[in-house]
């Protein structure tokens, strides 16, 4: 119990309450009014001023954006696939890049690990902006530019330091004890990491793997560079261009985005716990 | 060893000196730093290819002359810095910037607030699924949030904002809220806001949650109301979390692209300055301008980081 508690008067269990219903209107209200927009008839699409509640059921504007051989239906699944291996491709190559580091850099006080945490901290900071320049001339030059595994990698060097930094955090709150009993018995480095401080360092995986999974589905800039053209292009890149291409047809455009949002939100209502309790333990180290 | 190797070329102090002292302890000291690095060489090595080597070389070709078209690449001194920050597209495209940095942390700060401490009101389920519906936005593709909002702002009837303030007739007509040069900015920013504001209550929230309730207590038995409250301890004892909020909110609105991108364009009224450089370097083919861009505003987010920072760990004391 709060010693706030006794403070609440008939006014302030007003202003919470009034507080509270904008809060979720505003958190949901884009969402919602897409989710209207995709299951409505054209005819519902159109009218005005608009209903505020959905005034029937139809799939037909997904039908239309999905159908074989429809305008979008070859482009969309083929930016879907892009978007899947770009997001896991990156979440994956990060977590086993930035475990190690995380893990060497609480735990081994080596020559050099404090300058090379500083750096890797500094480069939290830069912009992706900055980069985008010379990165796009490196790919030109190796020839990575419109290749899957190129995004991967430039979305990688994006979320690393953050995964690192994720990862360390919450190493350092485990108990040391655990590793140097499993040491004890005869186990290397490498089968503590994977049999001792993997399923102890598990929630802070899950939070670096959502944080790197939500950055790498929503980049915009890097594909939008790197990958442009059908075949590597992701949802981020492609739907824009339905905003021109179907300029009136807010259903189609509606279908994509709902679909494009999907995989992102399931997994937040599904690990938001993890996630929160694994990003705040990293906010307070 | 091979990874090792690799990772020999990084400077490393202190090593041998203590080793020569102690030699009963060199060999394990040898093989923590030789695993040390090991672990460390992959993640070094991305960082180093693909963050550190093209921030330095864009600063180093900021001084260049380097068009596509043209092969001479000379030392060109300040000539890109001078060229850009007399651009009158690159000054607009500085002052959009300022405008989305006004309103995104503004927004994000009172909502943030207000929604932080409305769920640190809340208990046990009522919590979990606020929490969830709050941070349901950060899940949104900026470009896919830039579609959802483009419906809501949508200049004919057939828009939820129009209709809705039509209907309460705060409107005489349906208007076209991103055309318009202010408010079309602040309202940008606002979606803008929509996205980055669960950050900000996430972080703002883990700020409340440490501050002792015994300071509370006190206060109470002092006789203080909930707003003195709010004032003299809440406010106070948030500064390192509400840094982090306006930090984020600079960093935000200097790198802002999707979002205006796929509301409004490419219009030299609307963008920022990351913006700008996307101009100068992929539509224009000016590499050097656009370096210098990207340069100017990474020091514009460092120096604001730096006040930021120095307000923090000015003083921080209970």
């Amino acid at each position: 119990m709060r010693g706030g508690r006794t403070g609440h008067g008939p006014f302030w269990g007003a202003v919470r309450i009034l507080v509270g219903v904008l809060v979720v209107v505003w958190s949901l209200a884009p969402i919602y009014w897409a989710t209207v927009i995709a299951f409505a008839t054209p005819a519902d699409i159109r009218r005005s001023p608009a209903a505020l509640l959905p005034q029937g059921f139809s799939p037909g504007n997904f039908g239309r954006l999905l159908a074989p051989g429809s305008a979008t239906a070859d482009v969309f699944v083929s930016a879907l696939g892009s978007s899947v291996v770009q997001a896991l491709g990156t979440t994956v190559l990060t977590l086993a890049v930035a475990l190690p580091a995380a893990y060497a850099f609480a735990r081994l006080r080596f020559a050099g690990s404090r300058a090379l945490l500083v750096v890797i901290t500094v480069t939290l900071a830069v912009p992706v902006y900055l980069v985008l320049i010379p990165l796009f001339q490196l790919a030109t030059a190796t020839g990575q530019i419109n290749t899957q595994q190129g995004v991967v990698l430039v979305l990688t060097s994006a979320a690393l330091p953050l995964a690192i930094w994720i990862l360390r955090s919450h190493i350092v709150t485990l108990p040391e004890d655990l590793e140097s009993a499993a040491r004890l018995d005869g186990a290397g480095t490498f089968r503590v990491l994977r049999s001792v401080v993997g399923p102890l360092v598990a929630p802070g995986l899950v939070a670096a793997a959502v944080v790197t999974f939500l950055a790498s589905w929503g980049a915009f800039l890097v594909p939008l560079v790197y990958a442009n053209t059908t075949g590597t292009e992701p949802l981020t890149v492609l739907i824009p261009t339905f905003a021109s291409k179907f300029s009136s047809d807010y259903g189609l455009q509606s279908a994509a985005g709902l679909i494009a949002v999907l995989p992102p939100v399931v997994l937040v209502v599904l690990l938001q716990k993890h996630l929160l309790s694994g990003l705040l333990k990293g906010a307070t180290r | 060893m091979q990874p090792g190797a690799t990772t020999s070329a990084i400077p490393v102090t202190g090593g041998p000196v203590q080793d020569r002292s102690r030699p009963a302890h060199s060999r394990s000291r040898r093989r923590v730093n030789r695993l040390g690095l090991a672990l460390v060489a992959p993640a070094f090595a991305v960082i180093a290819v693909l963050v550190l080597y093209p921030s330095i070389s864009s600063i180093v070709g900021s001084f260049q002359r380097y068009e596509l078209t043209d092969p001479n690449r000379s030392f060109s001194g300040f000539r890109n810095y001078v060229e850009v920050l007399t651009d009158p597209a690159f000054l607009q495209s500085l002052a959009n910037t300022a405008g989305y940095f006004v309103v995104i942390t503004l927004a994000v700060l009172l909502m943030g607030l207000a929604t932080a401490l409305w769920l640190q009101s809340l208990r046990g389920v009522w919590r979990a699924v606020a929490l969830t519906v709050v941070v349901l936005p950060w899940a949104v593709p900026g470009t896919v949030a830039g579609v959802l909002w483009s419906f809501i702002l949508n200049p004919t009837g057939a828009g939820l904002l129009n209709s809705v303030l039509k209907s309460l007739n705060l409107i005489s007509g349906y208007q076209a809220w991103l055309n318009m040069p202010l408010a079309g900015i602040v309202v940008i920013g606002l979606t803008v806001a929509w996205s980055a504001a669960p950050l900000g209550v996430v972080v703002l929230l883990a700020g409340l949650e440490g501050i002792p309730r015994e300071i509370y207590e006190q206060s109470l038995v002092d006789g203080a109301g909930r707003a003195k409250q709010f004032v003299s301890i809440t406010l106070p004892l948030l500064r390192p979390a509400l840094a982090i909020v306006l930090l984020n909110g600079a960093v935000l609105s200097i790198g802002l692209f999707d979002q205006v991108y796929v509301l409004v364009g490419l219009d030299p009224q609307k963008i920022t300055v990351a913006g700008s450089m996307y101009l100068y370097a992929f539509r224009d083919f000016n590499f050097g301008f656009g370096f210098a861009a990207s340069v100017i505003a990474t020091a514009i987010t460092a120096a604001i980081s730096l006040v930021y920072l120095g307000l923090v760990y000015r003083e921080e004391e209970y």
